[in-house]
C-alpha cells in the first residue's frame, strides 16, 4: 500500500508533540495535521483583548459550536455554545492549548492507576483501575522533566509519589513575597507546603528563553518560550530533523478505512476549503478529549458501522474534567508595612504552592479512607479588563455606573493583592458524562458538532467542598481578609480528559493499554482521551508522559 | 411603564440578551443563576423585525463619530463614565472611537453591532417619552432619569452593560486599540500592564 508519511498525527497539542518529537527524531516521516494557524514565539504579546476578549485562538462560535447537555428541572436540556457562550474551545492553534495553559505540573499518584482496588465502587460512577501502572509511566514523567523542561524543587512530604531522580532539571522560578507568607501559615498548621512544579524555564535553553516574569501568564501565548508548550518544546525541534511536516489550517473531518478496519487516510480540508486526504502507515488521533470522541464517531467505515472504533459504544462516553473548587483571599495593602505592601503588589514572581495533606482523605465525617485532592494557590490573574468588568454590576446583579463605579474600580484596584487557590479532585466518570454527535447542529463546514452531556457525581462535590474549606482555614492562617470559596458542580472546559478510555476489555473500553484503538491496529490515541479517571492534578503532564510512551511504543511496531 | 422599552424587549431572545456582552465570566454567572431556574426558550432572534433596525449604516468616515448616532453614544458613555479631577472620563479614554473600531472589527457578532446600534435610538425615542427632547439636549439629572428608566428593563439593562463593558475596555485595553491614550486608564487604577505590548491590533498581525 503507498503511504505518504509513516505517521499522521492529527492535533499538535499535548498528545500530538511528544509523537511528532520522538518519531521524527528517530527518522520516520511525519505529517501533523492541524486545524488552527501556525503562530511563533514572535505573534505573542500581552494582549487581553487577543487573549481572553474575543476568540482569537479559538474558533469563532457561530462557525463552530458545541451543544451542551444539562438536566434542568424538566430533564436533559441541550444548548449550542453559540446561544450560551459557553466556550468549549481552549486553542486551535499550532501547539494547541498547551500554549496557552499555565503550567502547574503535578504527576498523578500510584494510587491513582488503582483507584477502583484502592478505594472500591462507588455508586453511580464507573470507576475502573487504569490498564498499566505508576511505575511503567514514571520512566515518561522524568522524560517530560527534562523534554518539555519543567522548574521546581523536590520537598519531602508525606505524599510525594516516587520518583527516579533526585530533583528537577530547572531550578524554581521566582517567588512572590506571598509564598513565605504561605510557607509560615503551613508551618503552624502542620501542613506541607509543596513548590509547585511549573512547565516554564528558569533557564534559557536553546532558542528558549527563561522566563521574563511579566505576571502575565496563564490565558497567554508565551513570548519568551519559557512556557513548555509542545509547539517551542517538541514541535519545533521536530521541525528542524526535517523528518516532520506540520501542515495548519488542516480540519481533518474524518479517517477512512478499509475493509480490514484499518486506517489508510485522513480526509481533511486545507487553508483554500479544498478537500485533501493524507495517507499514512499509522494515524495519532490527538485532537482534545470533546474533538477525538467526535473525530472517531464521525469516521465509520466497513468495519466500523458505528464510527472507528465504536463496535461496544464506548467511543465518547465517560468523558471527564477536573472537579474541585476555587476561592480568594484579600491581604489589604493596610495591614502591611508600606515595604511589605510594596512586595505584594509586586507582579511577575509566582506564589507556586501547591498542599496534597487531603490528597487521601482520613475523615471520620466520611466513614472511611477517600479519595481526596491537591489545592493550587496562585496570584489572582492581573487581567484587568475582566476585573473592571465584573465590578459593573453590585451584588443583586444591578448595573452601577457614573461616580458610584468609578469609586468601586479605584477602590477595587488599589486596595489588596488577592491569592486564590483551585481545588483539584477526580470527577468521577458516569453513564451521564459523554460526547456524541449532534443530529441537527452543524459546523461551518456542514458537519455534525460534537454533542457534550455534562453531569458530576455528588461525591465530587462533596470532597471540593471538604477541600476547599481546608484551604480557607491556611488563607485564614495567612491573615487574608474576605475569603470566599466554594466546590463547582461546572466542569472547567479546559481541564477535559476520557471518552476514549483505555483498558483490556474491548467491551468497555475503546484504546488498548498501548492506547492503540482495539479494533484499529493502526490508529493511536495520544490526548487525554485515554484516562479512565483523571487523577487529582491538571492533566497536562501526565498526557505528555502518555504520549512519549506511546511514542516508543509505535516506534516498535513502524 | 415604557411601550418603547416593552416594544425593543420584543427584537430579542432570552438567550442572545443573556450573552450579551462578550464577556463569558459574565456568562458564566448567568449560568449559573439559570441553573436552578426553569429552562428558558429558546425564543427566536427577531432583530431583522420590521421597527427594530432603523438606524443609519457606519461607514469608514473618519467623521463618523460627529453623525448620528455617535454623539448620542459618546453622550450616553460620558454619563456612564464622567470625568472628575482625579480620574479620566469616557471622552478623555477615547470610549467613542473605541467603540466604533469594535464595532468594525471584521470578527465582531453582526446581532451585537446592531444590538449595539439600535439602542441608542431606544434611548433616544425613552428620552423624548420623558423629557419631549433628544437625549443630546437633556442636563444632567434628566439623563440620569432616563438611563435609570432604560435600566428597569431587561434588554435595556443588557444594552446599558453592553456599553460599560466596551468603556472599560476603552479604559484598560492597550492604548494599540485606540482608547486608554498613554495608558491613562492603567495609570489612575495602578495597573501594571503585560510585556510584550502588542505592537499592533490583533486583527492586524494574527491571520
Amino acid at each position: 500500500m503507498e503511504h505518504d508519511y509513516d505517521i499522521c498525527i492529527i492535533g499538535s497539542g499535548a498528545g500530538g508533540g511528544p509523537v511528532a518529537f520522538t518519531l521524527a527524531q528517530a527518522g520516520h516521516s511525519v505529517l501533523v495535521l492541524e486545524k488552527g494557524p501556525w503562530y511563533t514565539t514572535a505573534d505573542m504579546f500581552k494582549d487581553e483583548v487577543a487573549c481572553c476578549r474575543r476568540s482569537v485562538f479559538t474558533p469563532n462560535l457561530r462557525d463552530e459550536r458545541h451543544v451542551i447537555e444539562e438536566h434542568q428541572q424538566t430533564g436533559w436540556s441541550a444548548q449550542s455554545t453559540a446561544d450560551s457562550g459557553w466556550d468549549f474551545w481552549n486553542g486551535n492553534v499550532v501547539g494547541g492549548s498547551s500554549n496557552f495553559m499555565s503550567g502547574f505540573f503535578l504527576r498523578s499518584k500510584p494510587e491513582d492507576f488503582r483507584l477502583r482496588s484502592e478505594f472500591g465502587a462507588i455508586k453511580g460512577a464507573n470507576i475502573v483501575d487504569w490498564p498499566i501502572s505508576y511505575e511503567q509511566l514514571e520512566p515518561y514523567y522524568t522524560k517530560v522533566e527534562t523534554e518539555v523542561g519543567i522548574s521546581g524543587r523536590v520537598v519531602k512530604h508525606p505524599f510525594a509519589e516516587p520518583r527516579s531522580t533526585t530533583d528537577f532539571p530547572y531550578p524554581p522560578t521566582q517567588e512572590h513575597r506571598l509564598s513565605s507568607i504561605f510557607d509560615s501559615a503551613c508551618n503552624k498548621l502542620s501542613l506541607h507546603s509543596i513548590p509547585t512544579p511549573r512547565a516554564i524555564l528558569s533557564q534559557p535553553n536553546g532558542e528558549r528563553r527563561s522566563c521574563e516574569y511579566s505576571g502575565y501568564c496563564g490565558s497567554y501565548g508565551c513570548a519568551s518560550g519559557a512556557k513548555g508548550s509542545a509547539r517551542v518544546a517538541l514541535l519545533d525541534r521536530a521541525i528542524k530533523t526535517g523528518k516532520c511536516e506540520i501542515r495548519p489550517h488542516a480540519k481533518v473531518h474524518r479517517l477512512i478505512s478499509d475493509a480490514k478496519g484499518r486506517v489508510t487516510a485522513a480526509e481533511y480540508v486545507d487553508a483554500n476549503d479544498q478537500l485533501q486526504q493524507a495517507r499514512a502507515k499509522i494515524f495519532v488521533v490527538a485532537c482534545q478529549a470533546v474533538e477525538t470522541s467526535r473525530l472517531l464517531l464521525a469516521s465509520p467505515g466497513p468495519q466500523h458501522q458505528n464510527g472507528l472504533g465504536n463496535q461496544h459504544g464506548q467511543v465518547g462516553k465517560n468523558l471527564i474534567f477536573s472537579a474541585g473548587g476555587s476561592g480568594r483571599g484579600d491581604f489589604l495593602y493596610g495591614d502591611f508595612s508600606p515595604t511589605d505592601a510594596d512586595a505584594l503588589k509586586q507582579i511577575g514572581p509566582f506564589v507556586n504552592r501547591s498542599l496534597q495533606d487531603w490528597y487521601f482523605i482520613n475523615d471520620k465525617k466520611f466513614g472511611g479512607r477517600l479519595k481526596g485532592g491537591s489545592i493550587d494557590f496562585l496570584l489572582r490573574h492581573p487581567n484587568a479588563i475582566s476585573r473592571a468588568t465584573a465590578l459593573r454590576r453590585d451584588d443583586n446583579d444591578n448595573l452601577i455606573w457614573g461616580k458610584a463605579l468609578k469609586q468601586r474600580l479605584k477602590t477595587e484596584f488599589t486596595r489588596a493583592q488577592f491569592l486564590d487557590y483551585e481545588v483539584f479532585c477526580d470527577w468521577l466518570p458516569t453513564d451521564d458524562c459523554f460526547v456524541s454527535l449532534d443530529s441537527a447542529v452543524k459546523d461551518k463546514w456542514g458537519k455534525p458538532v460534537a454533542k457534550i452531556r455534562l453531569n458530576s457525581h455528588p461525591h465530587d462535590v462533596r470532597i471540593g467542598e471538604y477541600i476547599s474549606d481546608k484551604a480557607k482555614t491556611v488563607l485564614q492562617a495567612m491573615g487574608a481578609k474576605n475569603i470566599i470559596g466554594g466546590a463547582s458542580t461546572s466542569p472547567p472546559q479546559n481541564l477535559m480528559a476520557g471518552g476514549c478510555r483505555f483498558g483490556t476489555d474491548p467491551r468497555n473500553s475503546v484504546l488498548d493499554p498501548d492506547c492503540r484503538v482495539h479494533s484499529a491496529s493502526n490508529v493511536f490515541v495520544t490526548d487525554g482521551s485515554f484516562m479512565p479517571t483523571g487523577g487529582s492534578v491538571t492533566y497536562t503532564w501526565t498526557i505528555y508522559a502518555n504520549s512519549f510512551r506511546v511514542a516508543d511504543i509505535i516506534q516498535r511496531q513502524l | 411603564m415604557s411601550k418603547i422599552l416593552d416594544n425593543w424587549t420584543r427584537c430579542y431572545s432570552t438567550d442572545f440578551l443573556d450573552q450579551l456582552p462578550q464577556n463569558w465570566q459574565r456568562r458564566a454567572f448567568l449560568r449559573a443563576g439559570l441553573k436552578t431556574a426553569t429552562a428558558v426558550a429558546l425564543a427566536p432572534y427577531l432583530g431583522s423585525l420590521a421597527g427594530c433596525s432603523d438606524h443609519a449604516n457606519l461607514n469608514n468616515s473618519t467623521e463618523v463619530l460627529s453623525q448620528t448616532p455617535w454623539p448620542t453614544i459618546a453622550a450616553v458613555q460620558d454619563h456612564l463614565f464622567p470625568h472628575d479631577a482625579t480620574s479620566p472620563g469616557a471622552n478623555d479614554i477615547h470610549a467613542a472611537g473605541y467603540l466604533y473600531q469594535v464595532l468594525q472589527t471584521a470578527d465582531f457578532d453582526p446581532e451585537e453591532k446592531q444590538f449595539i446600534l439600535d439602542g441608542v435610538q431606544q434611548l433616544d425615542k425613552v428620552s423624548h417619552e420623558l423629557h419631549h427632547n433628544a437625549f443630546l439636549q437633556l442636563n444632567t439629572s434628566q439623563r440620569e432619569a432616563v438611563v435609570q428608566e432604560v435600566a428597569t428593563y431587561r434588554v435595556g439593562d443588557r444594552w446599558l452593560g453592553a456599553l460599560l463593558t466596551y468603556i472599560l475596555e476603552a479604559l484598560l485595553s492597550d492604548p494599540v486599540y485606540g482608547g486608554n491614550p498613554d495608558g491613562i486608564g492603567w495609570r489612575w487604577l495602578e495597573h501594571i500592564p503585560g510585556f510584550p505590548r502588542p505592537p499592533t491590533p490583533y486583527a492586524q498581525r494574527l491571520k
